[in-house]
């Protein structure tokens, strides 16, 4: 925890005249902008709660307009999206573990200021980020040559690394000052010790940070799913949602197009948009504040003996 | 001995593996899009009924990733037998890249009797190709849709206006705008459309050899109207909304002057007021204001009857009223529909590496064998996802269980349509109309579609018009520009010029011509 | 080991090769999964990038499909309109990287000053939620907000004085734009941020502490000094992206209304629509094409001068 530790040391007098003017303003604008946030979210919630017609009708509002749960049951309808989640949580919990081993394996030795060849590994890296094959070359790839056709795979391997998260990671390891380094190699560690022992401890909230980076990046992914896996049990959750909503926008499309007699009574529309956000973004509410545990309190680095 | 031994152990060697081939089951893979619901029951009794060894494996995709993915997994050349495409999703780029098998000779076969009976010639004549190929099954019901305003029959009598011409309607619209203040706008429109059809003469103009061509078929594309001659040999001319008067100076009276700019000038920006003022941002009128009350009319076409009753009959004492605003149509004049360019919708193709070609022609063929197998894949059993009365008219149940499926991908065809029983007698009329082929005329440009990437400059300029018209013809279908109409349609071809036009124009009258001269009859 | 004597020659790449993976071999062997990932997954694709110069057909790939030069880029550069929409894409890419790094910065200044822990805890949480919220749910509520009769922006401003028709009005845009995307993002890019200022050793307070700075000298000096790296680090990967824009955002936002394109429009909505009728995979590869050497060249500008001034923040 980072106290601004004013309060330890500080003349008490002029602790109380200045900090309370500040306090008041940082508490102020924070809840200010809380408020921000939270007043569409909450309309939102409202809005996958109230009756479509209604809705449209007389607008949006902080309470749900002629309560229903319509949409939520046409969500939760199939017994897919049970499948949905498992998928999708198996996928995040895999994609982030292996992901963040094989990133923070690169990153490390990006910020270790001796490797010589650091530059060009970088640059090779981030090169990756300015030029794209494109979905021809990268479609052949993934579904011909590695066969990766309709599995659970599809959606880990080829986003393994990504190189914003690798130079967040390396910027991370870079902060750690030097001295630790120092004072573990006079000890007579080598690389191996050093990493593990001294400086992965050290970097919990930067490993924690770009662990909810990636955890929520395969949470919401989708497009992968979309091109390579056809087997309905192996749909992630926003993929599924994704669905939904695209056959319900393709369906009042094509009705009000050219000559296509559709039964609307069965599609949700707006109500179902408003739900599905809840239903992809509730699982992340949950779990975040454990992740938040260990980025906004870090271990002290007081390691470092003077 | 020896040799008839061999003879022998030969002939039961091949006799094993025929009966091994005819037992074995092909799987089709086929590849939707959408979804359809309760599927299992079906497949199941078409297992039972076909006796052909086929299984249909049907992957449904969304629409939108229909696009993008089947181009990408075909030219992996990953199993696929059956798969839906159409002029607004891939069909020209995919035929002109050799991706489609060549089907025709299946058809008017005797060994395929079921696609004999529902595909005929001169049906199939606007999917041939000048050699005779054919690459796409056309899967349509009419040849086209009546376009109709739907509107509000309650408030209609409250005013005591009975809508049966435009001065009509457009006294129902005044009546509402004074009189309905929770009411956003009498007429609700949207979308890319919005005020195409409304007060538009493009079927008198098709009874002149005035025909209109859009990029690919989708309404409102880059649209030129070309005039052909009399005896279907020559083009005219051709024109585009903003063009000057001299490029219809050929056309026939009285469209030798630039009607579409006229008309936005002065029809639109009429029929506009009665409109909502954002309408530019609206993309669903009907399902956010005519369903929800906000507004009192809204465009549409008859095939959505159905639907749009069964809607607005959830608010309080509401009616539909429908008016096809063509006077010829609505009339049910016998030939009034000139049919122009393609008139099928969608389609299905086969992959030209599918091993299965036959197996899914069969499957096909199957379907259209008689109205029995039919009613299977388009309205389910009977009994229990539909029922039929005496005259061959069919009324969907519903329930849980009920099976639906988006027939406008495989089992739609002018031979085999069933009229909702349900539809009153008017709509019922006009259905029957729709349906009739005699109430439509073939053309001499039946079947041809315009090629927007046969030469590089053609592409470029193609995209780069496509570009202006996006900035412009969006506010001028929804008459936003109200009194500068001129001034923006100026601006418009201005622009649209320097962009390559005249290319596009060019093209598009060197395409007709060649097609003329192909199919010449 | 002994010092060789001076006259040893320099050591030739070869050698200087071997004795860096001698030295240093456990850490380059790390980097080996990662660099194995970007090969076959990015740089193996990339031979894709030469369909922008090809008529690409899909029946016979890439490597039956014929060369036809630049024809695939002609069709951007046709009205001209491209030097809008890229000088679009430039500035609200800019205003959008400017304010939301201002922002989100600020917020984790804000929270690393709050002493309650669950009272950061809680607004912390809260401020990442609209990041979660899709581009299409937002643009509904917009409506809500900005649509002429009904909306409660629209009203409240006409009832000032000043009405404003957003969906008619180009000029605006921009304004609106930046502040969706603040709201959307600042919360969930100040993580990055808090993160850093959590690794800040306490004892560098401590010793302001006892030199008698304020607490704002001590955010003005210590912090933000410190979140320097953080901070160039984020501006340069949004530099690098700075010719491709948002097109989830704008599109979801604006749509098809045209009046607002010329503020709106950037290089992948502007092409997005003029390919809609037309698929080709040469066209689309050359429109990346252009992005990208455009980003190349201004990334390896901007690169330089970071490494000038900050040489631990450059990217590489």
């Amino acid at each position: 925890m980072v106290y601004p530790l004013s309060e330890l040391t500080q003349n008490p007098q002029r602790r109380r005249r200045g900090d309370a003017v500040l306090d008041t303003a940082v508490h102020t604008l924070i809840l200010v902008f809380c408020v921000l946030c939270l007043i569409p979210f909450i309309v939102a919630v409202s809005a996958s709660f109230s009756s479509e017609r209604t809705l449209l009708r007389e607008g949006y509002s902080l309470l749900p307009v002629a309560f229903t749960t319509a949409a939520y049951d046409m969500l939760f309808s199939t017994r897919q999206i049970v499948d949905s989640y498992k998928v999708s949580l198996f996928v995040t919990v895999f994609g982030t573990v292996l992901s963040m081993v094989v990133t923070a394996m690169m990153a490390y030795p990006l910020s270790v200021k001796k490797l010589r060849y650091r530059g060009a590994i970088s640059f090779f890296a981030y090169f990756t980020m300015l030029f794209n094959g494109g979905l021809v070359p990268t479609y052949m790839l993934i579904s011909k040559y590695l066969g990766m056709r309709d599995t659970l795979w599809c959606m880990i391997i080829p986003v393994l690394v990504n190189p914003w998260n690798l130079f967040l990671l390396r910027n991370f390891f870079s902060a750690i000052p030097g001295e630790l380094h120092e004072s573990a190699r006079i000890d007579g560690a080598n690389d191996v010790r050093i990493l593990w022992q001294i400086i992965l401890p050290v970097s919990l909230p930067a490993l924690a940070t770009v662990s909810l980076f990636y955890a929520v990046a395969y949470w919401n992914q989708w497009f992968n799913a979309m091109l390579y896996i056809e087997d309905a049990s192996k749909f992630p959750l926003q993929y599924l949602i994704m669905k939904m909503l695209r056959n319900i926008e393709l369906l009042k499309q094509m009705s009000s197009q050219a000559g296509f007699a559709v039964d609307m009574s069965a599609l949700p529309t707006t109500t179902t948009k408003m739900a599905t956000a809840m239903v992809t973004i509730g699982p992340i509410i949950i779990a975040y504040p454990f992740a938040q545990k260990y980025f906004t309190s870090g271990l002290i680095v007081g390691s470092v003996k003077g | 001995m020896k040799k008839l031994v061999a003879l022998l152990l030969t002939l039961v060697m091949a006799l094993s593996m025929v009966l091994t081939a005819a037992s074995a089951e092909t799987e089709l893979k086929i590849y939707l899009f959408g979804e359809a619901q309760n599927m299992d029951k079906v497949l199941a009794r078409f297992y039972a009924e076909s006796g052909l060894g086929i299984k249909l494996n049907l992957v449904w995709n969304t629409g939108a990733d229909h696009r993008e993915k089947m181009p990408l997994l075909i030219g992996n050349e990953e199993p696929c037998d059956l798969v839906f495409d159409a002029y607004w999703m891939n069909l020209a780029t995919m035929i002109k890249q050799e991706m489609y098998a060549d089907i025709s000779s299946y058809f008017h076969n005797d060994a395929y009797p079921g696609l004999k009976a529902a595909f005929s010639e001169s049906y199939l004549a606007q999917v041939t190709e000048a050699d005779g190929a054919i690459y796409a099954l056309p899967i349509t019901q009419a040849p086209n849709d009546l376009q109709c305003i739907f509107y509000r029959e309650d408030l209609a009598q409250k005013y005591g206006i009975t809508i049966d011409s435009l001065e009509s309607l457009e006294a129902y619209f005044k009546a509402v705008k004074e009189n309905e203040p929770d009411m956003v706008a009498p007429l609700g429109i949207g979308g890319g459309r919005a005020l195409y059809y409304l007060d538009s003469d493009i079927m008198e103009k098709r009874l002149a050899n005035v025909f209109e061509f859009s990029g690919t078929g989708t309404a409102v594309g880059m649209e030129f109207e070309v005039a052909i001659s009399e005896d279907g040999k020559t083009v005219l001319g051709a024109g585009a909304i903003g063009a000057p008067d001299a490029y219809y100076a050929n056309f026939p009276a009285p469209y030798n002057t630039n009607t579409r700019s006229e008309r936005a000038i002065t029809k639109l920006t009429k029929w506009a007021q009665y409109t909502q003022a954002n309408s530019i941002t609206e993309e669903d009128a009907k399902n956010n204001l005519f369903f929800t009350g906000l507004c009192a009319a809204i465009e549409g076409n008859i095939s959505g009857y159905e639907t749009c009753k069964a809607e607005i009959e959830k608010i309080q004492d509401a009616k539909l009223g429908m008016f096809v605003y063509n006077d010829g149509l609505r009339n049910r004049t016998p030939g009034y529909f000139v049919t122009s360019g393609q008139t099928a919708w969608n389609f299905l193709c086969v992959p030209y590496y599918s091993q299965n070609i036959d197996a899914a022609m069969q499957f096909i063929d199957w379907i259209f064998q008689s109205p029995e197998n039919h009613d299977l894949f388009e309205l389910g059993i009977a009994g229990e996802d539909f029922t039929l009365n005496d005259a061959g008219e069919y009324t969907k149940l519903t329930g849980s269980n009920v099976y639906t499926f988006p027939g406008y991908e495989l089992t739609w065809n002018p031979n085999f349509i069933r009229t909702n029983a349900n539809l009153d007698d008017q709509v019922k009329a006009l259905v029957k109309y729709m349906n009739d082929p005699g109430s439509y005329t073939a053309s001499a440009v039946d079947g041809f579609t315009f090629d927007n990437q046969s030469t590089p400059a053609l592409a470029t300029a193609y995209a780069a018009v496509t570009a202006v018209q996006s900035e412009y013809i969006r506010p001028l279908m929804h008459g936003t520009y109200g009194a500068d109409t001129a001034a923006m349609l100026a601006e418009y071809w201005d622009k649209a010029s320097a962009a390559g036009i005249e290319t596009v124009r060019q093209a598009v009258m060197e395409q007709v011509q060649a097609f003329l001269d192909a199919h010449g009859k | 080991m002994p010092q060789s004597n001076t006259a040893v020659p320099k050591p030739i790449p070869k050698q200087r090769f071997l004795r860096e993976m001698k030295q240093n071999g456990f850490l380059y062997l790390l980097t080996l999964p990662g660099i194995l990932f970007f090969f076959v997954f990015s740089y193996v694709p990339m031979g894709g990038l030469v369909i922008a110069f090809q008529d690409y057909s899909m029946r016979y790939g890439i490597f039956g499909s014929r060369f036809n030069g630049v024809d695939n880029f002609k069709f951007l550069f046709q009205t001209g309109d491209i030097w809008r929409v890229t000088g679009n894409t430039l500035f609200l890419n800019i205003l959008f990287i400017l304010f939301t790094t201002l922002m989100s910065v600020f917020l984790a200044v804000l929270f690393s000053e709050v002493r309650s822990r669950g009272f950061k805890r809680i607004t912390q949480s809260i401020s990442i939620l609209p990041n979660f919220v899709s581009w299409t749910v937002i643009a509904l509520f917009l409506d809500a907000f900005i649509d002429p009769t009904t909306g409660m922006l629209a009203k409240w401003l006409a009832r000032m004085g000043y009405p404003v028709d957003f969906y008619a009005n180009a000029a605006v845009w921009p304004t609106l734009l930046v502040f969706l995307r603040i709201w959307q993002g600042a919360g969930y890019g100040a993580i990055v941020y808090i993160a850093t200022i959590v690794g800040i050793d306490p004892q560098i307070y401590e010793a302001a502490d006892i030199d008698g700075a304020t607490r704002l000298q001590k955010i003005f000096r210590i912090t933000i000094p410190i979140l320097k790296p953080t901070i160039i680090l984020m501006t340069l990967f949004g530099v690098g992206r700075i010719f491709y824009g948002d097109f989830g955002m704008i599109y979801a936002l604006v749509g098809d209304n045209s009046l607002l394109f010329k503020t709106t429009d950037v290089i992948d909505t502007y092409v997005y629509r003029m390919m809609r009728m037309l698929r080709n995979y040469g066209m689309s590869a050359a429109t990346g094409m252009f992005q990208s050497v455009l980003g190349f060249l201004f990334i390896m500008v901007v690169n330089w001068l970071a490494r000038k001034l900050e040489p631990d923040s450059a990217l590489f």
